[in-house]
């Protein structure tokens, strides 16, 4: 249908989540009317990217190096350590600016479905990190569904009996919404999470 | 007929799309049917909570010309939210659902299976052994296929054991008649576990005592009639049950 070259892009841009064939065609044409510097600049900064960037050996963070920028700053707090699912979590709970503790990213969640069990998980190097060590409360900020709560449950049970606090991220209404527009489970579960005022 | 309402499990949903899910649900009238929601991985999604997997819901589906349905509206009955709390219970839990998943023709009602798999999951909720619901769950669900195995004479001459189990032609076969070579000895209490699983369900199920080498026979026998039915033997939730029991 399209030259070989047009082809090939579109195939490439295919291969991106949540671009069906309509998308990839549309971008593939807008490339085709961008200055070629920019498409050059463009194609630069996915392959440096994708060289240079690794994962933090000691949290699971994107870092370029051996370590994150996260866990190379010694001013933040050494006791306290949030456990998300993926490295692009640890961005989102950045921009609140309220933790000011070092992460552990456990790289997906418990999902026998897709074969996931905790040693597909970071489990093993959280729990080392964790022996020895000053932390005494770890966050879980695992995703509020079935997946990352069995994970949340799972990592209780084994990383209580070290004496380390563990404490879950509260699930409620989003901020703004409106009450009698919350689905029934949101709200049950806003309700079990209530605290003293 | 292109809108109805119908009661339906979520067996499994996986992201799709930009803000959707592609959600499998085994309906009550339509059986098994894979379904689009759409724009529930936004926060503001009032859909999203009822479409996690193990979810029993009443739903508002729409099907169109495609063979992907639409989940239009829902309501969530049971989230059967002890299965969560526990992974090894989860495991169990999605073994039962990818069982149905894979054994079940699309678009057909399977209205035994259904009530079969909602039962499993009320029971392992609340199951302190749940390799026994597992075996009782499969054999059921085998007899629910068409694979029903006969348990209580030899295959071919109808007399009595000790028996081995005999994988080619799918049933107990006496140490009078000749087996294939792939047969093995099946023990009288593990024949005697598996009638009692067939016979009375989940009813009851927790004064059934089955002890781990009981219920390592059993599955050695429903994993052949499994592999017949659903011409597969490798199921992922299952792997990671076993590595759960392994480390324990
Ligand atoms: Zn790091
Ligand atoms: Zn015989």
């Amino acid at each position: 249908m399209y030259p070989g070259t047009i082809a090939r892009l579109i195939e490439a841009f295919l291969k991106l989540p949540g671009i069906g064939p309509k998308t990839a065609a549309r971008l593939a044409f807008f490339v085709l009317k961008m200055p070629r510097e920019e498409v050059a600049g463009m194609a630069r900064a996915l392959v440096e990217a994708r060289d240079k960037t690794s994962y933090c050996k000691l949290c699971g963070n994107y870092c370029e190096g051996e370590r994150c920028v996260i866990c190379r700053d010694v001013r933040r707090d050494q006791a306290v350590v949030c456990v998300v699912q993926e490295a692009r979590d640890v961005l989102a709970m950045e921009k609140t600016r309220e933790f000011r503790g070092y992460y552990h990213v456990l790289g997906g969640a418990i999902s026998p479905l897709d074969g996931i069990g905790p040693e597909q998980l970071r489990v093993r190097e959280l729990l080392e990190r964790l022996g020895g060590s000053q932390v005494r409360e770890l966050i879980l900020a695992t995703n509020p569904n079935v997946e990352g709560e069995a994970t949340a449950h799972y990592l209780a049970k084994v990383i209580k009996p070290l004496g380390v606090r563990v404490t879950r991220i509260a699930h409620g209404l989003p901020v703004g919404a409106d009450l009698e527009y919350a689905d029934e489970v949101t709200l049950s579960r806003a309700l079990e999470g209530r605290r003293e005022m | 007929m292109a809108e109805w309402k119908d009661y339906g499990l979520v067996l499994r949903s996986r992201e799709y799309r930009e803000a959707d899910r592609l959600v499998t649900l085994l309906t009550r009238k339509r059986g098994l049917l894979t379904g689009v929601a759409r724009g529930v991985r936004k926060v503001q999604s009032k859909l999203a909570a009822r479409v996690e997997p193990l979810t029993l819901g009443y739903y508002q589906l729409h099907q169109g010309r495609s063979s992907l349905a639409t989940l239009l509206q829902g309501e969530a009955l049971n989230h059967h939210r002890k299965l969560c709390s526990n992974p090894l219970l989860l495991a169990h839990a999605q073994y039962f659902c990818e069982l149905c998943e894979s054994s079940l023709p699309e678009h057909e009602p399977a209205v035994p299976v259904f009530s079969l798999l909602l039962q499993a999951l009320t029971t392992l909720e609340a199951e302190t052994q749940p390799a026994r619901a597992a075996r009782c769950f499969e054999l059921n669900l085998l007899s629910l296929l068409g694979y029903r195995p006969v348990l209580d004479a030899c295959l071919f001459c109808r007399g009595p054991g000790p028996y081995r189990f005999d994988p080619p032609s799918g049933g107990l076969v006496c140490s009078r008649c000749a087996a294939s070579a792939e047969a093995f000895a099946v023990s009288g209490a593990a024949v005697a576990v598996m009638k009692r699983f067939l016979e009375l369900g989940f009813y009851r199920l927790s004064v059934c005592r089955v002890p781990a080498v009981l219920s390592g026979e059993i599955h050695r026998v429903s994993r052949v009639l499994i592999a017949k039915a659903v011409g597969k033997t490798r199921f992922k939730s299952l792997e990671v049950l076993h590595s759960l029991t392994e480390g324990h």
